[in-house]
């Protein structure tokens, strides 16, 4: 009865992966007739003589890294709000989850438009308030171009975060909710002391999640700044789609993908079980 | 007076929030039904004269019209498969007894776990040694393949919550594994089924990546990289023209999500406990 779903599997999951670590040892170009095999030469040639893929890592640390930051402080707050008061809540959880629900290519173009040098509502919001000076192409800025593309990242995910949030909190019976409140625990201390112990195994989900998602990131950069200016928006993923099909070489671009799939999923996987075992103790 | 000062304070909060998250999906709405130079000459004013000729543009010369069926014969192709072979491999793996289940069941699941993105080159290679490179049946196989892993763990996770007196007592009535399924599982499992395949719907509607390698001709693109196309063409400056086809992008999830706010939400959350 699972046959289906294995042959499916088998054929798009676990062949390609498979695959990908044998390209990873060559030289290639798609199209000539012999690959030339080179060993862990893309490997070394990766860590030793591109700036770029190493910048991209360092990228996607940043962005793991500012989502956890960010979002889950602003997301538990923002469930622990919806959840207190019911009604006006329910609308504004609407609102803030829809932009997860439309396609990044979409959202994407929105926010290029944002900063937009001549119309974008950033500088035109800038110029209103008498700032400016500050107004600057965000997106064609050096010094701005990754803090432009994590605004509209956190613009995107905050409301998947105080989703996956509720859903944790709703999950605690409401009981002990009550005798807090009868116990005459105010807002913030009933936060501390139930909502807060119970988030922890929560937050560590989140950060998983952040991290492997960093380094499933893609459509949003490749819309919005292709890497560049000069690179320095690359993330792993943008880098191997480049190396593989703008510059034709596949077997560097497979071995990409070898350390896409290490970090995210080995380190994934050992974090789970690490967490897991620490959190069931 | 304390109390209602600190609601007065979350309220501003709150709908500060609700500002910076709905202005931009507004913006461009109000941008779709202006000209070009209205948006430059008064990029915050609303339209000044709505015309609909943005939108006729985006879905002829645009593409956007064969794109939008194009998305949905892919999308509504890769769900049906999805809803016939999900359920039945996650009932297996989770309610029938046989050889290698723990095995079987987590390689189904794995696929959750990693990057498609780290397989784009020896996928590309598969779908040419297959002859399916620009076309739909090969982007539908390729989602088929990289979304089953989700929908199977999320079926799993109902299947597990069925008592299992209903399966013994269909098993005493001689009953085969077969005829619980489509007789007595199925049946119950159509609401989730049908989460399943609206998440996957969403999903595979709104994905760039498998549709940005796979496809080469515009007449089989799907949305978004039709989308993306439409940018960086003839029409890259046609600011106004492009933002009409941003909207037609989302009209269809918006709706679904207007529908269905609550099982999309619930299945997306899933996804932090699934694991």
């Amino acid at each position: 009865m699972s046959l289906p779903a294995l042959i499916f599997v088998g054929l798009f999951i676990f062949y390609p992966l498979a695959q990908m670590f044998y390209l990873s040892l060559f030289r290639w170009n798609f199209v000539s007739p012999n690959m030339v095999f080179v060993g862990l030469e893309n490997f070394r040639r990766m860590f030793l003589d591109d700036p770029v893929y190493l910048r991209s890592l360092l990228n996607v640390a940043l962005l793991a890294g500012q989502s956890s930051a960010i979002q889950i402080p602003i997301g538990v707050a923002l469930a622990t709000i919806i959840l207190r008061y019911r009604r006006v809540g329910r609308l504004f959880w609407a609102i803030i989850f829809l932009p997860y629900v439309i396609s990044s290519v979409a959202v994407s173009l929105v926010w290029t438009w944002m900063y937009n040098p001549y119309f974008g509502s950033v500088n035109v919001f800038l110029r209103t308030v008498g700032l400016g000076f500050l107004a600057r192409p965000w997106l064609g800025d050096i010094n701005t171009a990754l803090i432009a593309i994590f605004g509209t990242v956190n613009w995107i995910y905050i409301g998947l975060t105080t989703t996956m949030t509720i859903a944790t909190l709703r999950s605690i019976p409401p009981s002990i909710f009550e005798s807090a409140r009868i116990d005459g625990l105010s807002g913030f201390q009933e936060f501390r002391k139930i909502t807060l112990p119970l988030l922890k195994e929560l937050i560590v989900v989140l950060m998983i999640i952040d991290i492997s998602g960093a380094f499933k990131f893609f459509d949003l950069i490749w819309v919005m700044t292709q890497g560049g200016p000069s690179d320095t928006t690359h993330v792993t993923t943008t880098w191997l789609y480049r190396a593989a099909f703008r510059s034709s070489e596949p077997g560097y671009g497979a071995a990409i993908g070898v350390t896409v799939f290490v970090f995210s999923f080995v380190i994934v996987q050992f974090m789970i079980k690490v967490v897991r075992s620490k959190l069931t103790r | 007076m304390r109390r209602r000062l600190r609601l007065v304070i979350l309220g501003i909060v709150l709908a500060l929030i609700s500002a910076i998250m709905i202005y931009p999906l507004l913006w461009t709405v109000s941008t779709s039904f202006k000209t070009n130079r209205e948006l430059f000459l008064d990029p915050w004013g609303l339209p000044s004269n709505p015309t609909l000729e943005n939108y006729i543009k985006a879905l002829e010369r645009g593409n956007m019209g064969i794109a939008v069926v194009n998305s949905l014969i892919v999308s509504l192709s890769s769900i049906a498969l999805i809803s016939i072979i999900a359920p039945l491999a996650a009932y297996a793996t989770s309610r029938v007894e046989f050889r290698l289940r723990t095995l079987v069941s987590n390689l189904l699941i794995a696929g959750f776990f990693i990057a498609p993105h780290a397989v784009l080159v020896p996928l590309l290679l598969l779908l040419r040694d297959l002859g399916l490179i620009d076309t739909h049946l090969g982007l539908i196989l390729s989602y088929v393949g990289w979304n089953l892993p989700f929908a199977i763990l999320f079926m799993k996770a109902f299947f597990v919550s069925v008592p299992q007196t209903i399966q013994d007592s269909a098993k005493v009535d001689g009953l085969s594994n077969y005829s619980i399924y489509t007789k007595i599982m199925l049946p119950l499992a159509l609401p989730t089924i049908l989460t399943v395949a609206i998440i996957t719907f969403i999903g595979v509607w709104n994905d760039f990546l498998f549709a940005f390698v796979f496809l080469r001709s515009p007449s089989n693109f799907t949305v978004p990289i039709n989308l993306l196309n439409f940018t960086t063409g003839r029409y890259g400056n046609d600011y106004v023209a492009q933002s009409a086809a941003v909207i037609i992008s989302a009209i269809p999830t918006i709706v679904l999500y207007t529908v269905f706010a609550e099982k999309i939400r619930r299945g997306v959350s899933f996804m932090a406990f699934g694991r």
